[in-house]
């Protein structure tokens, strides 16, 4: 997989967020895109799940162009994003959550097997499968949101703000499980920078839709100016 | 008692029809989170097309069926007429939109059918059946079976196929299920065309039920699939079921009680109760985020 964004621009409506900005991600890269609140994380997102259309430059998914391609088009690409907010479906069971990830999947068998991964995997989905997917926890909903994504078999997982609203405890499960995930590049937009810079290996730093800083997220822990603006010193 | 047993099943009967027209209403509202003002009005069409089709001679139930996928058609076309090109604008201009394209409709089924009222034939036995000692009505027995066959079909179709499956995904967050990679546009035109076949379905035995056919049914049939559909929750299927039996029975209970001129007035009722008391209808689940 690899994915490059070249020199584009978008946002939202006449209103342009994002300025002409370079992107690029390698197969199995974990980035993080750090930045304070309406920096572009989740506009930049948005550009390449296909949510909102990009103006100028161009977006090219394993070579190929993804212009004019809808949101669920770019998924049977390989394309997936938990959405921020988590955004299950509340009134389907757990388990049709997952089910629905694998839409664009033909291999029943594989989907099956997956289905039962993620369950064993967080044994909360197995044992309130039947219930009501509004009805868990924030962070329970978070697994499985995540989970639902990976059923798909992404290329390429997209995940916004999976810290948002969830105790400390089930932030570290959702981190520690983002950063043990193999076979699948991530990219990860995040305010929690201690947890997001641990999981990832490198780090894109975003102000004002404009990228100030890319490195790997060891060396950007040690920079005393991120520190001060991004960790508080 | 007789009398009120064979009242109770009018009314379940009658509540049947309005849980037909209902669902496709609250199916389409859930999605686009608006009145759909249209949909009587397709129904109402799909109605006299099916008058037609009997009267020039094609048997009942090829006759019924073609009106049923007449208004499936109709509802897509509405749906791409009128929706799709406004899905995104402020949540007023699609319902506008669907007014329109609902009074287009009723204008042009005027230009063809005129403005009087029509009867329908009756194809559905009315004679009446003894069950255990009571005397019930065979063409609410009928009607009530032919309802339950169709919910229970659709009931299937939505809760255990992959489409049905998508398709509440679609009502239940747009975005979502966009992101998963579900072909939402393909979904929104088979859930109108869903509602739009099962609704000229109920409009048809409503026609039957009531013996006519008239341009003014649009406008009723909306507000009953409305208050139906707001009693048990908007696009809620069960919900849309149990508050279209509901409706039937207030009605019913209506017309014994005050007299058949407040029929119609059962729904207006319910809607602005609904809304003021229970906005999430009486077996709503909390609305769980939607923006
Ligand atoms: N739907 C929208 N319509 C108009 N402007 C928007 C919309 N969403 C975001 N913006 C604007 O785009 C800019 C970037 O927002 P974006 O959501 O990408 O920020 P973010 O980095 O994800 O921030 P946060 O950490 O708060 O999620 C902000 O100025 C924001 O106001
Ligand atoms: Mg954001």
């Amino acid at each position: 997989m690899s994915l490059s964004l070249t020199s584009i621009t978008a946002g939202y409506g006449d209103r342009m967020i994002l300025d002409r900005l370079d992107l690029d991600i390698a197969a199995g890269q974990r980035i993080s895109l750090i930045g304070h609140n309406g920096a572009g994380k989740s506009t930049i997102l948005k550009a390449i799940t296909g949510q909102i259309p990009v103006k100028g430059g161009e977006i090219r998914f394993d070579g190929a162009p993804m212009k004019g391609l809808a949101p669920e088009a770019r998924v049977r690409h390989g394309i997936v994003q938990v959405p921020a907010g988590r955004h299950v479906f509340p009134q389907l069971s757990v388990e049709k959550n997952l089910r629905v990830g694998a839409f664009t999947r033909r291999d029943r068998a594989g989907v099956e097997q997956d289905l039962d991964r993620y369950m064993e995997k967080f044994p909360v989905l197995r044992a309130k499968a039947k219930r009501p997917a509004g009805t868990l926890s924030g962070g329970e909903q978070q697994l499985l949101a995540v989970a639902r994504a990976l059923m798909a078999r992404p290329k390429l997982l997209l995940v916004d703000e999976p810290s948002l609203g969830l105790s400390p405890v089930m932030v570290d499960e959702v981190f520690s499980y983002l950063g043990s995930l193999s076979g699948v590049s991530v990219v990860l937009a995040e305010q929690n920078v201690r947890m997001a810079l641990k999981v990832t290996e490198e780090a894109v730093v975003l102000s004002q839709g404009a990228i100030l800083q890319r490195m790997s997220a060891a060396q950007l822990m040690q920079d005393a100016g991120f520190r001060r603006s991004y960790l508080g010193g | 008692m007789d009398y009120y047993l064979e009242q109770l099943s009018n009314g379940i009967a009658v509540g049947s029809i309005y849980a037909l027209i209902a669902l496709g209403y609250s199916l389409v509202y859930s999605i686009l989170n608006l009145i759909n003002f249209a949909h009587g009005y397709v129904i109402m069409v799909g109605a006299f097309v099916a008058l037609a089709l009997l009267q020039a001679g094609i048997p009942a139930v090829p006759a019924i069926f073609l009106a049923c996928c007449a208004g499936a058609l109709i509802a897509m076309g509405v749906e791409r007429i009128a929706y799709r090109p406004v899905r995104h604008s402020n949540r007023i201009v699609p319902m506008i939109s669907a007014l329109g394209a609902g009074l287009v409709l009723a204008a042009g089924a005027q230009l063809i059918w005129g403005p009087e009222v029509h009867a329908f034939p009756q194809l559905i036995p009315r004679v009446p059946v003894e069950i255990g000692g009571v005397t019930l009505s065979s063409q609410s027995l009928i009607i009530l079976a032919i309802s339950l066959v169709l919910v229970a079909a659709a009931s299937w179709f939505l809760h255990r196929t992959r489409f049905g499956i998508a398709a509440q995904c679609v009502c239940q967050d747009l975005a979502t299920a966009q992101l998963m990679g579900i072909p939402v546009n393909l979904i929104i035109v088979a859930v109108y065309a869903i509602g739009g076949f099962l609704g000229v379905a109920g409009a048809v035995l409503f026609a039957m039920y009531f013996n006519a056919v008239f341009i003014q049914m649009g406008l009723l049939a909306t507000t009953k699939a409305w208050a139906a559909a707001m009693l048990g929750g908007i696009g809620s299927f069960s919900g849309a079921f149990w508050g279209g039996i509901l409706l039937g029975l207030a009605e019913t209970a209506a017309v014994m009680t005050a007299g058949s001129a407040y029929r119609d007035g059962v729904s207006l009722a319910i809607i602005v109760l609904v809304l003021l008391l229970k906005p999430n209808g009486l077996f709503g689940a909390p609305s769980a985020e939607r923006s």
